[in-house]
C-alpha cells in the first residue's frame, strides 16, 4: 500500500504539473480538493483519465468520484481494490 | 466617415521574448548570435508576473504571452484594454503534439482534458482576457506568416474608424524541437528557426508613444514588380525586409528591389530574432525600437548599406513576403 501511494503521488504530480512539490509534500490524508492541494474540477478529470490509463479503472458513476477521490489514501485504497493492470 | 479615418494610431509600449534576452533591449547593443539552424526562446521569470499556481496548466507560450502582455500593458499604464488581438501561425503546438501523440498512443480514449482545452489556437487570446478580467472584443488571426499583420490590421482599421481607443496587439509562436524537423521539409526557405512572443499596446493616444503607425497593408498575390511600384510612389528611405540569406526567400525581395526608382538603406532582422509565423511581429518590434533611439544598430544593415546617417530615422517600412507571394507592407514614423 505504501509503495502505491508513493507512486499515486508522482503520478498526480507529474499529471497536474506540480512542478514546486515532491511525494514527501503531500500529505497523504489532507484533502485534495478545496483545501489541502486546492484541485478543481479540471485536475479532477486529469484523475479520472490517470486511474483508467495506469490502473485500467473506468469510473463510470459519477457519485463515486467525491468519496474515491478525498485524498491520496483513498484513491490508494480504490485503486488497489479494483486495478485491472 | 472621413473625420474618423484622421483619427491616428500609435504604438504605445512593446514586449518581446525571443532567442534574445527576454523582455530588454539588451540585443540592440550586445545582440546574440546563433550558428544553429535552431534556438528555443529564452523565458523570462514568469513569478513577476503571474502566480505560480495559477501557470501550472499553462505551456511555455501560454506563459510567454502572459508574460509580454502583462509587460506591454504595464509600460503603457493601461490594464484592460478595449481589444485583445492576437495573430499565431500554429498556435498551441506543444500541446498539440502531446495531444495527437497521446491520441496514437491510446487512441480517442483517456485523452487529457488540459491538453484538449489548450490545444486550440484561440486559447492565447481567451487566456490573456481571463488573466485580465477583459471582456471586450477578443479575436485571433491564424493566417500563417501574416498572422500578426491580419491581427495589427484589425486593430489599426477599428482605431481609424473610432470603435476603439487601444488595444492589445500580439503575434506568438513556439517551435517545439518535433515542429523544427517538420518545418525543415514543409518550409525550405526558413533558415534560421526560433520563437516569437510580442506583445503591443496600440493606442490612439501619441502620449509617450514609441512611435506612429502610417498604415498596414497585406496584398494577396502580389509580384515584386508590383510591389516596387507601390513603394515607387512613396519612396521611403528605409526598408526593413524579411531577408534571411537563401535564394529560395530572398528573390522576391531582389527582384522587388531591381524595379526601384530610389535607393533605400535596407535592414534585416531575421539573423538576430529567427524565423517562425510570428517573426514579422519581432520585425515590428525592431522597427519601433530604432524610431524611438533614432539609431540603425549596424549589425541590422543588410547588403552594401553605408553604416552613415543611422542617427536620422524619420520612418521605416517594414517590408515582408511568403514564398505563397502574399506580402505585407508597415509603415511605421517617428513622433
Amino acid at each position: 500500500m505504501d509503495n502505491l501511494i508513493e507512486q499515486l503521488k508522482n503520478q498526480i504530480i507529474e499529471v497536474l504539473n506540480l512542478e514546486d512539490m515532491t511525494a514527501a509534500d503531500i500529505d497523504s490524508e489532507a484533502p485534495l480538493f478545496g483545501e489541502g492541494l486546492g484541485l478543481d474540477s479540471i485536475d479532477a478529470l486529469e484523475l479520472i483519465v490517470l486511474l483508467e490509463r495506469e490502473y485500467g479503472i473506468k469510473l463510470t458513476n459519477p457519485a463515486e468520484g467525491k468519496a474515491i477521490f478525498t485524498s491520496i489514501t483513498s484513491i490508494a485504497d480504490y485503486v488497489s481494490r479494483n486495478r485491472k493492470k | 466617415m472621413k473625420k474618423a479615418m484622421d483619427k491616428k494610431c500609435y504604438i504605445k509600449s512593446m514586449a518581446l521574448i525571443s532567442c534574445q534576452k527576454p523582455l530588454c533591449d539588451d540585443w540592440f547593443s550586445e545582440p546574440i548570435t546563433f550558428d544553429q539552424a535552431y534556438v528555443r526562446a529564452q523565458e523570462p521569470d514568469n513569478k513577476e508576473f503571474i502566480l505560480p499556481s495559477e501557470t501550472r496548466r499553462m505551456s511555455k507560450i501560454l506563459k510567454r504571452t502572459i508574460c509580454t502582455a502583462i509587460s506591454s500593458l504595464n509600460q503603457a499604464g493601461i490594464h484592460n484594454p478595449n481589444a485583445i488581438i492576437t495573430g499565431t501561425g500554429m498556435g498551441c503546438m506543444e500541446n498539440s503534439e502531446k495531444f495527437l501523440f497521446d491520441m496514437a498512443k491510446f487512441g480517442e480514449k483517456c485523452l487529457k482534458p488540459t491538453l484538449f482545452m489548450q490545444s486550440t489556437h484561440n486559447t492565447i487570446g481567451s487566456l490573456i482576457a481571463i488573466v485580465l478580467k477583459c471582456h471586450g472584443y477578443n479575436n485571433t488571426y491564424s493566417h500563417k506568416s501574416i498572422s500578426f499583420e491580419s491581427a495589427l490590421l484589425d486593430a489599426f482599421v477599428q482605431m481609424k474608424l473610432g470603435y476603439i481607443k487601444n488595444a492589445l496587439v500580439g503575434s506568438h509562436d513556439e517551435i517545439t524541437p518535433f515542429t523544427s524537423l517538420v518545418l525543415k521539409h514543409t518550409h525550405p526557405e526558413y533558415k534560421f528557426l526560433s520563437e516569437t512572443s510580442m506583445s503591443s499596446v496600440i493606442s490612439t493616444d501619441s502620449e509617450k508613444g514609441v512611435c506612429e503607425i502610417e498604415s498596414v497593408e497585406i496584398l494577396h498575390k502580389s509580384t515584386p514588380d508590383e510591389i516596387a511600384t507601390y513603394l515607387n510612389e512613396t519612396k521611403d528611405s528605409i526598408l526593413l525586409l524579411g531577408v534571411n540569406g537563401t535564394a529560395v526567400n530572398d528573390n522576391p525581395y531582389k527582384s522587388m528591389i531591381e524595379k526601384l526608382t530610389f535607393t533605400p538603406r535596407l535592414l534585416q532582422f531575421k539573423h538576430i530574432f529567427g524565423e517562425n509565423f510570428s517573426c514579422s511581429a519581432a520585425g515590428f518590434y525592431a522597427a519601433a525600437k530604432i524610431l524611438e533611439r533614432q539609431i540603425i544598430p549596424n549589425f541590422l544593415l543588410w547588403g552594401t548599406c553605408s553604416s552613415k546617417m543611422n542617427n536620422d530615422v524619420p520612418k521605416i517600412t517594414m517590408v515582408n513576403s511568403s514564398v505563397d507571394s502574399t506580402w505585407s507592407i508597415i509603415k511605421l514614423k517617428r513622433i
